[in-house]
């Protein structure tokens, strides 16, 4: 082989490498936005199991009033996260992002936010870091569709 | 795409651009028409199910607070 030939090899490579990656960029928006609140639900879904579970033992910290401030996050969350999923719904892929599902977006990722307050203490290490997750993919789907505006 | 799914597309893309058979933008097309996503059938079931599991665990929220206000005063 020629050193000729394998440069070009090389460089042939690298320029199906950068389409491959292009093509994978390329996802559509609802798609994106689709699988990001999925994972948040399976994320604070899990952290509400969690919650409850730890609530059940009178585990790390969690008084009668502790679960019942947990509870309203969760209502608020769960709600907000419903108003996504339908907004989402009746977006059409090929249509521009509606303002309303930016909007319903905008609240899922307040919502997260004020779980802050609740999940002070080591001993809910657990909690933190699945509402954390929840946080990252919302996060993701908002720069998203961001983005596309 | 998976990670087998990429690297198989990244070997045939290179053998189609090295051999002159295709451009990258042209290699870029295929691609993008052979692995276009999910259909948007499939979106909106996943979307269904996470609305149909935000309900029923607003109602777990809901339970809870009041269980939390019974277990305070008990």
């Amino acid at each position: 082989m020629t050193r000729h030939s394998s440069i070009r090899r090389r460089l042939a490579a690298a320029l199906a490498t950068a389409a491959v990656l292009a093509a994978c960029a390329s996802v559509p928006l609802k798609q994106k936005a689709t699988l990001g609140i999925q994972a948040a639900h399976a994320a604070v879904g899990a952290a509400q199991d969690a919650e409850r579970a730890l609530y059940a033992t009178r585990g790390a910290g969690i008084t009668p009033q502790v679960h019942g401030a947990f509870g309203a996050f969760f209502e608020r969350y769960f709600t907000a996260e419903e108003r996504v999923a339908v907004a989402l719904l009746a977006w059409r892929a090929a249509d521009p992002v509606p303002p309303d599902v930016a909007t319903a977006i905008a609240a899922l990722d307040e919502a997260l936010v004020a779980a802050d307050a609740l999940t002070a203490g080591a001993a809910r290490d657990s909690l933190v870091g699945r509402i954390a997750a929840g946080i990252a993919e919302v996060r993701k789907v908002r720069a998203a569709l961001g983005g596309a505006r | 795409m998976n990670v087998e799914q990429i690297r198989m597309w990244i070997s045939i893309g290179s053998v189609l651009i090295q051999t002159g058979t295709a451009t990258v933008s042209q290699f870029q097309a295929v691609l993008a028409l052979l692995h276009p996503g999910m259909a948007e059938s499939d979106l909106n079931a996943i979307l269904a199910a996470i609305r149909d599991d935000a309900r029923r665990r607003i109602e777990l929220a809901k339970f809870d607070q009041v269980q939390a206000l019974a277990d305070a005063d008990a």
